[in-house]
């Protein structure tokens, strides 16, 4: 019986806007559609066969409909032809979101991190108030060292507790938690007592790194920071060593890298970006580690700088000013 | 520090350029800031001499002169300084010359003149008698240069200035380095030490000044003793006296060296001091002998606040511990430190004491810090000088100031305590170079590297055991143990000469290993900067009654606000006990740079005082409990942890042509707190109204408190328009994590392929009914078949009775099987009579 009604579907003629309602009632109809009384005999068959039947006067039902939207295709171009006309299509979109951004800061720390998680070394953290062992005495810093001067250091406590003045004593609390080796980055905030300019800000951030391990060499942290400059400043970036100094570490270095500026005589200049060194002797001693075992490299950069450089930014204040004609920049 | 190139070359023949050796000391570790070429050219300056002078026709101030130049013509010239005067000789620009004339405004800046003939006032003027500034020689502009013959060479008419210069043993052109010297190298700053290193590194040789000592005693001895009361203070005092010297102006080649570097020239005694403190970094006081008392130097520790008046006429009082040299009866100088006016060389003085002294570092920076005071003296002695360097140096002192000024040495000596020689020797293990360094430098090419600098080595030892035995110089006091040493030889070897490893570190998966804390915080950023949030960055620190509102808000009493003892102003007086501060002060600012929608967000850690109750939460005091007391017992007072702040103010969407203009609302702050906690998979979150304000709400997981929901005006007095309000969420980020971190290793849940049923219901409730009662009520009688439900309408007005409200709801059922009618059905009624019984709810009558 749907077979015959599929030949019916084929044959009929819909020429017409009426042609085809009449084509609808007919065989769709809700009440007197020939498919429609189709399917309400179903019950009517033996069970075994209903499936198969059912699945037939669906085909059929299929074929009606396929001619019915065939025949609105033919019409369409006519009828839609206006409402296309009225759109207009350069309106603007709707956004999903309106537009959102990262902080500069985050994204440079993020590419420092991403660098040296690539390398093996793996996130610390650490408190802002610290103490002054942590911060001074474990790191090497002689009781009557400058940087423990109330000019240079915010204590809230004198000559206990401090808001932390880098973060070298995350390397402390990292070495006491847990035996060699040690592979870290430590990204944080950190606080200096300075005035408030364009080049200094009473806190910055940075992005301390401590590799403790049996024999670790200053030639490796050579080779790992010539990998991290290539990456995070480019392949043919030039950069070079030189010898510094800071309490923790020895033999010290800076890292400088060429800056090309061409309206400078030489076509640029050197720029220090971080200093490094091998793990002191006596920080081994404050953490009660064997120096003649272990041995490490530490470095430690300014986040504020890296990213000053990268974006050009002449005004240190301008990351926490929170502008969003800046902050929609990044 | 500013060295000079060509004092530097006295000591150290270097050929290289001043900017060759610049790039070569900052490889081997005294860095070099910048180099400064000082004075010009002067090619067409010649010594002229002025045979008339009479008053300019048309101006004051200048005069019209006649000069000789040796040529057939005399030249004429119009000048305007006051000295100038008949029989003169002078230094003469001639047209043509190109002189590097200061910039009026900006002295530091100097830029090329050509000197052309011209006419001054209708005058004819064919060239300039030079000011020392306009031949860069000082900065001095108020008179002519007057070459008088007395500085050691007699000038001739017509004879190139430049030569007439290099006879007074002036060189005219100059280099100055400035060096940053790090705190690790006192014996570097000074002309020889930097000129050590500097033949250390070219591999040319160092020439040592002659300066024979005399011996201690002698008639200097019987004028003067000296008693050192505090020999922990000051280990030694050497003590010369100059006879009969006239105190008058430096010789002009002794004014460059110090003008190169920066120093103003006083007198010859004075500027003799100052030289042999840059030449040799051992610093030096001279005394008008005559005005000390009873022939008696003592050496004292101030016990009491003692008022002193300095050499620059300003009155100080010295605190107690400062070391003062004192005569019989009265104090002269603060020791290390600065000399006193009643003791200082004047014209009138005849007869001078030369002190030559080690004090001891940390008095003196004890000292030098309370005063406020940085002299070169004071840089020195707190850095550390060579503690062998006193009588060398006093004698150089004496034997220049008896030449210079006339007089003569009293032979002789008092040396107070000579610091006995105490040479410690260092082992250096070839081994351990090898180890630190990671290359193998031959063990006699260490050596090498460090007797370039003055170390005493032996070597001992074969293969595994080779070391060196080093004595450290005596102006190295930095240099104690095995690793000062190979930072030695590092650095001398050159760190670009270290090649890097053959073979890499071993691997390692720690960096793939990331803490929950890191992950978690990477997905919030990023999800809540894809969904139009901006992040910004706050300062931590702020004004204390700032500090103390919002320790209110967040919940603390004002009493726990974290204080620092020593603020740089009142505007950061105190640490951040919530990050909405930072938010509010963003929100302000860029309102009043005209934005209208404000989307902030901030990660960042807040500050509170804990009475010393323990966080157990982290931050300061609960991580590692290692060692001193001064470890945990000191931060125990204080809790540190990191939040996350979400704020926002003003339109959350503006007027468009398909959305009308909306402002944010309290909601907007919940939703997106919602979204951010459901996307970290936090359990069991409740957002609960607070009972004692009726803006905010409280944020559980689980029964953890993790954070609230609140609304506030900009500040007290004001912002009442929805707009100007901000509304914000702050989560306690360190809290949360604990409680989502398990959560990210959660396993898979099959997706059910049955279909599931979907159902409306609209109520009727009281007015006053929260509808969150009634979405945990329909939940808990939905049980576990109830998969989703949804408030989609919310209906005050004439189609309900007043007091009431019609809420409704869709409810979405399902299960791993495919549910009947009258399962649903069951449910629906279920969850009606839970409605009925707990709200007084009633299903809405169509």
């Amino acid at each position: 019986m749907p077979d015959d009604i599929l030949k019916d579907i084929e044959s009929e003629i819909i020429d017409s806007t009426e042609a085809a309602e009449a084509f609808r009632v007919k065989y769709l109809g809700r009440k007197s559609g020939k498919i429609t009384g189709m399917f309400k005999r179903i019950p009517e068959v033996p069970p075994q066969e209903r499936k198969a039947l059912g699945q037939r006067i669906n085909q059929a039902k299929q074929q009606a409909e396929a001619r019915l939207a065939a025949f609105e295709a033919s019409q369409a171009p006519r009828d839609d032809a206006p409402r296309a006309a009225r759109m207009d299509r350069t309106l603007p979109g709707r956004l999903p979101a309106p537009p959102g951004s990262l902080h500069p800061l985050t994204h440079t720390l993020h590419d420092i991190a991403q660098i040296f998680e690539g390398f093996g070394f793996s996130i610390a953290t650490g408190p802002e108030i610290e103490t002054e062992w942590h911060n001074f005495t474990a790191l090497n810093f002689p009781a009557d060292h400058p940087a423990r001067d109330m000019q240079d250091t915010f204590f809230l406590e004198p000559d206990r507790v401090l808001l932390r003045t880098h973060t070298s004593p995350v390397q402390i609390r990292a070495l006491v938690a847990e035996p060699p080796p040690v592979r870290i980055i430590v990204p944080g905030r950190v606080y200096r007592n300075e005035a408030v300019s364009y080049k200094s800000y009473c806190l910055f951030h940075q992005v301390e790194g401590l590799y403790v391990d049996e024999g670790v060499s200053f030639a490796d942290l050579k080779q790992a920071l010539r990998l991290f400059v290539q990456a995070m400043f480019g392949d043919d970036a030039r950069m070079r060593f030189r010898p510094s100094f800071f309490p923790f570490t020895e033999p010290s270095a800076e890292v400088d890298i060429w800056w090309a500026d061409e309206t400078l005589p030489q076509q640029g200049r050197w720029l220090e970006i971080l200093g490094c060194g091998m793990v002191d002797p006596n920080v081994f001693a404050a953490v009660d580690l064997d120096p003649e075992r272990w041995t490490g490299y530490a470095f430690g950069m300014g986040v504020e700088r890296i990213a000053m450089l990268r974006y050009g930014i002449r005004d240190i204040r301008a990351f926490y000013e929170n502008d969003i004609r800046f902050l929609e920049q990044f | 520090m500013n060295i000079s190139y060509n004092w530097l070359r006295e000591y150290a023949p270097v050929k290289e350029s001043p900017e060759e050796l610049a790039e070569i000391l900052t490889m081997g570790g005294l860095e070099v800031e910048e180099v400064r070429e000082i004075g010009s050219s002067l090619d067409g300056v010649v010594v002229g001499r002025v045979e008339r002078v009479r008053p300019h026709p048309n101006a004051d101030r200048l005069a019209c002169c006649e000069v000789n130049l040796g040529g057939p013509e005399i030249a004429r010239i119009v000048c305007g300084a006051p000295n100038v005067a008949a029989g003169q000789y002078v230094p003469v620009a001639t047209p043509g010359a190109t002189l590097s004339l200061p910039d009026r405004k900006n002295p530091d800046r100097r830029a090329p003149v050509v000197i052309r003939e011209t006419k001054l006032r209708g005058e004819p003027s064919e060239g300039m008698i030079c000011a020392e500034d306009e031949l860069g020689l000082s900065d001095n502009h108020d008179e002519i240069m007057v070459l008088t013959g007395e500085d050691g060479a007699t000038p001739r008419i017509g004879q190139p200035f430049a030569e007439y210069l290099a006879a007074c043993g002036v060189a005219h052109r100059d280099a100055v380095l400035d060096v940053s010297v790090t705190p690790n190298r006192p014996d570097a700053a000074s002309h020889l030490g930097v000129a050590r290193d500097a033949a250390a590194l070219t591999g040319g040789a160092l020439r040592l000044p002659e300066a024979p000592e005399p011996k201690p005693g002698g008639e200097a001895a019987q004028l003067v003793s000296i008693d050192i009361q505090a020999p922990e203070a000051c280990p030694r005092y050497v003590a010369m006296i100059v006879r009969d010297v006239t105190v008058r102006e430096s010789p002009p080649w002794l004014q460059a060296r110090l003008k190169a570097i920066g120093l103003r020239p006083r007198n010859n005694i004075v500027d003799v001091t100052n030289y042999v403190l840059h030449d040799m970094g051992q610093p030096l006081h001279a005394f008008d002998f005559d005005a000390l008392g009873g022939q008696r130097i003592r050496v004292r520790l101030t016990e009491a606040p003692t008022p002193f008046t300095t050499l620059d006429d300003k009155e100080r009082v010295i605190p107690p511990g400062a070391v003062m040299i004192a005569d019989a009866e009265r104090d002269v100088a603060i020791g290390g430190v600065m000399g006193g006016q009643n003791s200082e060389v004047r014209e009138t003085t005849r007869n001078v004491l030369v002190e030559s002294a080690f004090f001891d570092p940390s008095h003196i920076r004890r000292t030098a810090k309370a005063l406020g005071v940085q002299s070169d003296a004071s840089y020195r002695f707190e850095r550390g000088v060579d503690p062998t360097g006193q009588a060398r140096a006093a004698a150089r002192a004496a034997a220049l100031m008896a030449e210079l000024g006339g007089g003569t040495v009293v032979p002789g000596m008092v040396d107070a305590h000579p610091a006995p020689a105490t040479p410690t020797s260092i082992a250096v293990r070839a081994t351990r170079i090898a180890a630190v360094l990671g290359v193998r430098i031959p063990l006699d090419v260490s050596a090498r590297l460090l007797q370039s600098i003055g170390f005493d080595i032996a070597q001992e030892g074969e293969a595994e055991t080779a070391r060196l035995r080093c004595v450290a110089p005596p102006f190295r006091p930095d240099v104690e143990r095995e690793a000062d040493v190979i930072e030695e030889i590092a650095r001398l070897y050159g760190y670009d000469r270290i090649p890097e490893p053959d073979r890499a570190a071993p691997l390692s998966g720690d960096g793939a290993r990331q803490s929950p804390e890191t992950r978690l915080r990477r997905t919030a950023r990023t999800l809540l900067a894809c969904t139009g949030h901006r992040e910004i960055y706050a300062n931590s620190m702020l004004r204390l009654e700032t500090a103390e509102r919002f320790a209110r808000i967040a919940g603390y009493a004002p009493e726990q606000v974290v204080r620092t003892r020593n603020p740089i102003s009142s505007e950061m007086a105190a640490l951040r006990p919530s990050l909405l501060a930072g938010a509010v002060q963003a929100i302000e600012f860029n309102r009043n740079h005209g934005q209208r929608a404000m989307r902030f967000f901030e990660f960042g850690h807040v500050f509170r005082q804990t009475d010393g109750e323990r966080d157990t939460e982290g931050g300061a005091a609960n991580s590692a409990d290692h060692n001193p007391a001064q470890n945990s017992a000191a931060t125990e007072r204080y809790a540190e942890h990191e939040s996350l702040l979400l704020a926002f103010s003003g339109y959350a969407a503006e007027a468009g042509w398909n959305a009308s203009a909306r402002p944010f609302d309290l909601f907007d702050a919940k939703g997106a707190a919602e979204m951010l906690l459901r996307r970290l998979r936090a359990p069991d979150v409740r957002m609960e109204p607070a009972t004692d304000a009726p803006a905010r709400l409280d944020i559980f997981s689980g029964n953890v408190p993790i954070g609230n929901i609140l609304e506030i005006a900009p500040d007290d007095a004001g912002g009442s328009a929805p707009e100007d309000r901000i509304y914000a969420a702050e989560l306690h980020w360190t809290r949360l994590v604990r409680r989502a971190a398990p959560g990210l290793d959660r396993a898979y849940r099959p997706v059910t392929r049955h279909p599931s049923v979907e159902r409306d219901m609209a109520l009727v409730v009281d007015r006053k009914e929260p509808a969150g009662g009634l979405l945990q009520t329909i939940r808990q009688a939905g049980g576990r078949l109830l998969q989703e439900v949804r408030l989609f309408d919310l209906y005050e007005g004439e189609q309900v009775e007043p007091d009431k409200k019609s809420v409704a709801f869709a409810l979405r059922f399902g299960a791993n099987r495919t549910l009947t009618d009258r399962e649903v059905n069951k449910k629906m009624a279920r969850i009606v009579h839970a409605l009925e019984k707990t709200h007084g709810a009633a299903l809405r009558s169509e």
